[in-house]
């Protein structure tokens, strides 16, 4: 019965396998470099470990099927022969020997990858400092000259075929940067600085994910991840890099002034003006990103709108208080933001 | 129901032994072991900071060293009524159990 | 002194005064002084068992809010609770307890003694774990139990990210299990060095003691770790020392290394005692000894060794220097060599032998299956570019729930299958057996299965919910399915127990034909274990001699007596007095409490707290006895008469 179970269960499986594993946040879909040396080191790993199940799950079937023919008898004691004892000691000297061999080049394989992800850093690799903290993304686009540096949140850039050297730092606990179409993770600790080199091939929309348990939000604390080609990249570089557009209408304006007034100013900067904080994410370009609050929403006028009436519904026990407005600055806070493009 | 075959006899053994031929011993040892095993991983701990922090050691004002020094003053004056009480076993010829206070 | 068969009158008459002396008393004083391991370890599964049961229900709850993208089933807060809670229960209240717990039971019965080495202390261990377990359930309920995970990495866990108490407890929490497993591991070193049987060599000790005494000595070497990790993370938010603060000399990572150190040797020590079931069960249900008996007692060893070797493999993301993760990369691989051996020669033992597929064999079976999986996706974690993609995702999730389960739990219903009828006398009911096996082997599959999918396709853990359209939704919704039918299993077992004990077949000495010495006394054991001490001459005592049991008398009948014997030859060495029940050891454990608790709260409790404890240790430790001046005295007493 229980072999029979066994067989069955078999083509199950192989449907299982084939299933998606596609998808804009897996491992199983490389759009880059380290993402797909360690897909073919999961390949690789799978086979074997695959066929030494199989082995496995096939000596147990076998001698589950022998039981069968067994007949009663006195209990076999230490002392006592078995016509096939010696024959199993030597198959299972043989068995050691083929595990040994097995592990042996899995642990090759395992070191030839490790080497290979570590020799990514080659050429003009571009450089980001991500700081994180509870529970968003602090992004820095670094340069050698002082004015061409950029800050967003919650959103990286990348150009396809170009390593990115990203460097990591925590504001507050332990994080862990992951990007899993582009390649392992890192974990991003107070104390230290971490880095990570991911090389992307291939454009498209990717999300990354916050991957140690960080507190009450962890599970909204995404990236949104684009790899473009390098004149998109640069054009986005330089959009950027402008200031915030300045408020075109009066509706605007006064949304400004609510912005500066009411305390979101203490901390949030918005690029051009004076006396911001740095507390939470710059908002500078905040209407042309993806998503809002590290991937929460996807990013339009009416959850933006949402999101400041009351933070904390979204995401409940986010640092980002509730702060009082009537509903007319409301909308023009709102206005005023989503004009942040 | 398992018949019993009697092939020896106990009753000449000992009633009592000391060092690694008591039970007591092993449990003493045992502790030890512990305790050894928290006091080395306390200094790893210490020499782990010491490569991971600079400068060393932190801080301008070493830490007090009252209690500290007043505990392992304690620690050794423990060792006085140990070794009272090791000196006092011996053969007792008023009985196997019989103690002298 | 020549052999000779004994009579039945001689046995009668030694039953009643062994039984007189060893008795426990009863009711209420019987509860609260008893220091057999027998009542102690029966108490002690049992209490394991209801916290595995809760932390199930945890998980049920887990699953319920995690089965649809999100719910808002549970909000962040208690859900953040929920699974530490889970974690913290599975491992330190059930996982390694109830294989102490076993080992507590079945050791002394197997070394052919009359108790454990150490009964006062047996007694006090239980009481620690007890209020310990119930402090951080009781925190739990009201709201302060721990949030950050079973692991609880700081500076999440420190004082400023984590206030309140609910940390302290967890961390404190942590102090009562250690002291308990300590105390176990004590006891069985001592006893599985010191009394075995006469005859029991090294070389004869069955699987089972081999399993325990490597997993003694882990423990004695890795729990001091969590200890001093805990402490130093109470004495950071209690007093202000900064051990885990980077901004003032501490180091994050320092917790990680201590707590890893520690927390890799601790899943050993959970699986190395289900390995020893596992074999026993092989063997009995094989009618025959396990093949390659001195590379399996290696594997053992090797387990416990390279067990020490790998617990950077949990910190391969923090940015550690590459050669330092090759190293444990390889260390990590290495270890799945002994394991893969025992594999074989379990499998090759039931080939070799005449196999009847009782409920024990079903879960070794299904142990194998899921085991060897769960071990697999280990070598795959060893890799570091590997763990980098799945580590801190729902891949590691599966993994250790297949080995955990698969490698402890499985073997752990084997075992209860198998020596239920030894402790209670009456078998469990096969069928439902067969059904609570089924059940379990399905459901689990269903719920850790695709786990692995899910960490490879982008799923990290400990999120309390996930956006639709990932691609997680359904693997999320099977995998709570299964955890559904996980839950019938268990009510299929408790069901089980509870007919049983009541009308389950009555099982005589040695209803499964085993060969260790625990089958050689009636089942339940009386008060005493053995009328006489039992004299071993093979791996298998009970499958030679033709139901004939060499025995020695001369231990003391009138008198509690132990009997210690030489460390590899197992030769009679001395005789020495076994202490009987008392209130001590429950007092002393009161007073530790009162001393642990007090100490989330203030240092200073750890002073005044300490003098109820030495008080309580003095009244445990007074001699017994007459003085010499009084022996004297009777002496003339009695010459004068």
């Amino acid at each position: 019965m229980i072999r029979r179970s066994l067989v069955a269960c078999g083509p199950w499986l192989l449907v299982w396998l084939l299933a998606g594993c596609a998808g804009a946040q897996s491992a199983l879909d490389p759009a880059g470099d380290q993402a797909a040396r360690t897909e073919s080191l999961w390949t690789l790993m799978l086979w074997i470990c695959g066929v030494m199940y199989l082995l496995v799950l096939l000596f147990l079937a076998a001698s589950i099927w022998r039981a069968r023919r067994r007949l009663a008898g006195p209990p076999l004691s230490q002392g006592q022969a078995s016509p096939a004892e010696r024959p199993l000691l030597r198959a299972l000297t043989g068995w050691v020997g083929l595990t040994v061999a097995g592990l042996l080049v899995l642990t090759v394989g395992s070191f030839v990858v490790d080497r290979q992800l570590a020799q990514a850093e080659a050429g003009q690799a571009l450089r980001v400092k991500v700081t994180a903290n509870q529970w968003w993304w602090k992004v820095e686009y670094e340069d050698p000259v002082a004015n061409r540096r950029f800050i967003t949140a919650n959103e990286l850039h990348l150009p396809v075929d170009r390593p990115a050297r990203i460097e990591l730092e925590a504001g507050d606990v332990i994080h862990s940067f992951w990007v899993p179409n582009l390649g392992g993770k890192q974990d991003l600790i107070p104390g230290r600085t971490n880095h990570l080199t991911l090389t992307p091939r291939r454009m498209g929309l990717f999300r990354g994910q916050c991957a140690e348990f960080c507190g009450l939000q962890h599970a909204n604390m995404a990236l949104d991840v684009t790899v473009e080609s390098p004149s998109a990249f640069t054009a986005w570089s330089e959009h950027q890099r402008q200031p915030a557009r300045a408020p075109s209408d009066p509706r605007l304006a006064r949304g400004r002034d609510v912005f500066v007034g009411a305390a979101c100013a203490s901390c949030h900067a918005v690029g051009g003006q004076t006396a911001m904080g740095q507390v939470g994410p710059d908002l500078t370009h905040l209407a042309s990103r993806r998503s809002l609050a590290a991937g929460a929403r996807p990013y339009s006028r009416g959850a933006l709108a949402g999101w400041l009436a009351d933070p904390q519904s979204l995401k409940p026990g986010n640092h980002m208080p509730y702060v009082a407005t009537n509903p007319d600055e409301l909308n023009a806070l709102v206005d005023y933001l989503d004009s942040l493009k | 129901m398992t018949r019993h075959r009697l092939v020896g006899d106990l009753s000449d053994l000992p009633d009592h032994a000391f060092g690694s031929r008591s039970l007591m011993w092993w449990a003493v040892v045992g502790f030890m072991l512990i305790e050894g095993a928290g006091f080395l991983l306390a200094g790893g701990a210490y020499f782990f900071l010491v490569g991971h922090v600079q400068p060393w050691p932190p801080g301008q004002v070493p830490p007090g060293l009252t209690w500290g020094a007043t505990f392992t003053v304690l620690a050794l004056l423990s060792e006085i009524p140990n070794a009272w009480t090791k000196a006092r076993p011996r053969p007792l010829a008023t009985g196997p159990r019989a103690r002298d206070w | 002194m020549t052999a000779r068969l004994t009579s039945i009158e001689e046995e009668a008459d030694l039953r009643a005064r062994l039984e007189r002396t060893w008795a426990s008393p009863r009711g209420l004083r019987g509860v609260l002084t008893a220091v057999d391991h027998k009542i102690i370890g029966r108490r002690y599964v049992v209490t394991g068992m209801v916290f595995f049961f809760l932390a199930g229900v945890l998980a049920l709850l887990m699953r319920a809010q995690l089965a649809r993208p999100e719910s808002g089933l549970i909000g962040p807060d208690r859900y953040n609770q929920i699974f530490s809670m889970h974690g913290t229960t599975m491992m330190f209240l059930f996982a390694v307890p109830i294989m102490e717990a076993v080992a507590v039971y079945l050791v002394p019965l197997m070394c052919g003694a009359r108790n454990i080495s150490f009964p006062r202390l047996n007694a006090y261990g239980y009481w620690v774990y007890l209020f310990g377990g119930a402090m951080i359930w009781i925190a739990f309920l009201m709201n302060v139990g721990p949030e950050t995970g079973w692991f609880s990495y700081v500076p999440l866990a420190g004082p400023e990210f984590s206030p309140g108490k609910r940390t302290d407890f967890w961390a404190q929490m942590i102090t009562f299990t250690e002291v308990a497993a300590l105390v176990v591991a004590v006891q069985l070193v001592a006893m599985i060095l010191k009394q075995r049987a006469p005859g029991m060599t090294l070389s004869r000790m069955p699987l089972f003691l081999w399993a325990m005494l490597v997993t003694s000595f882990m423990v004695i070497f890795a729990m001091p770790a969590v200890m001093l990790a805990s402490s130093f993370l109470i004495s950071d938010r209690l007093i202000g020392t900064q051990f885990y603060n980077p901004a003032e000399g501490g180091d994050p990572l320092l917790w990680q290394h201590l707590f890893w150190f520690f927390g890799h040797p601790e899943v050993y020590i959970i699986f190395l005692p289900a390995l020893g079931m596992v074999s026993h069960i092989v063997t009995t249900f094989s009618r025959r000894t396990i093949l390659a008996y001195p590379a399996m007692v290696l594997a053992l060893l090797a387990n416990g060794f390279l067990a020490f070797g790998l617990w950077v493999h949990h910190m391969f993301a923090t940015g550690l220097p590459r050669l330092g993760n090759s190293f444990y990369t390889s260390a990590s691989i290495m270890i799945a060599i002994p394991s893969g051996l025992q594999i074989f020669a379990w499998i090759a033992t039931i080939w070799d032998g005449k196999p009847r597929f009782r409920t024990p064999l079903l879960f070794v079976i299904g142990f194998i299956i899921i085991f060897v999986l769960g071990g697999l996706t280990g070598v795959m974690l060893a890799a570091v570019p590997l763990d980098l993609q799945v580590h801190d995702t729902y891949f590691v999730v599966a993994h250790f729930h297949y080995v955990l389960i698969g490698g402890a739990v499985f073997p752990l219903f084997g075992a209860i299958y198998f020596w239920f009828p030894k402790a209670t006398g009456r078998l469990l009911s096969e069928r439902l057996g067969a059904w609570n096996f089924w059940t379990f082997f399905v459901g689990f599959n269903v719920t850790f299965f695709p786990m692995h999918l899910l960490g490879l396709i982008g799923m990290p853990r400990r999120i309390y919910t996930y956006k639709a359209g990932l691609g997680w939704d359904l693997w999320n919704l099977i995998a709570s399915l299964g955890s559904v039918l996980i839950a019938v299993s268990m009510v299929v077992f408790v069901v089980n127990l509870v007919i049983s004990l009541r009308r389950g077949q009555v099982a005589g000495d040695n209803p499964w034909e085993a060969s260790g010495l625990e089958w050689a006394t009636s089942s339940p054991p009386p008060s005493y274990n053995f009328l006489y001490t039992p004299v071993v001459t093979g791996r298998e005592p009970l499958w030679e001699g033709e139901g004939v049991l060499p025995v020695m008398g001369g231990v003391g009948v009138d008198q509690r007596q132990a009997l210690c014997t030489t460390i590899v030859e197992a030769e009679p060495d001395v005789r020495q007095p076994s202490a009987g029940p008392t209130l001590w050891p429950l007092l002393a454990a009161v007073a530790t409490t009162g001393l642990f608790i007090g100490s989330i709260f203030h240092e200073w409790a750890l002073v005044w707290g300490a003098i109820p404890l030495a008080a309580t240790l003095v009244g445990w430790f007074w001699p017994p006895g007459p003085t010499r001046r009084q022996a004297a005295r009777a002496a003339l007493a009695e010459e004068g008469t």
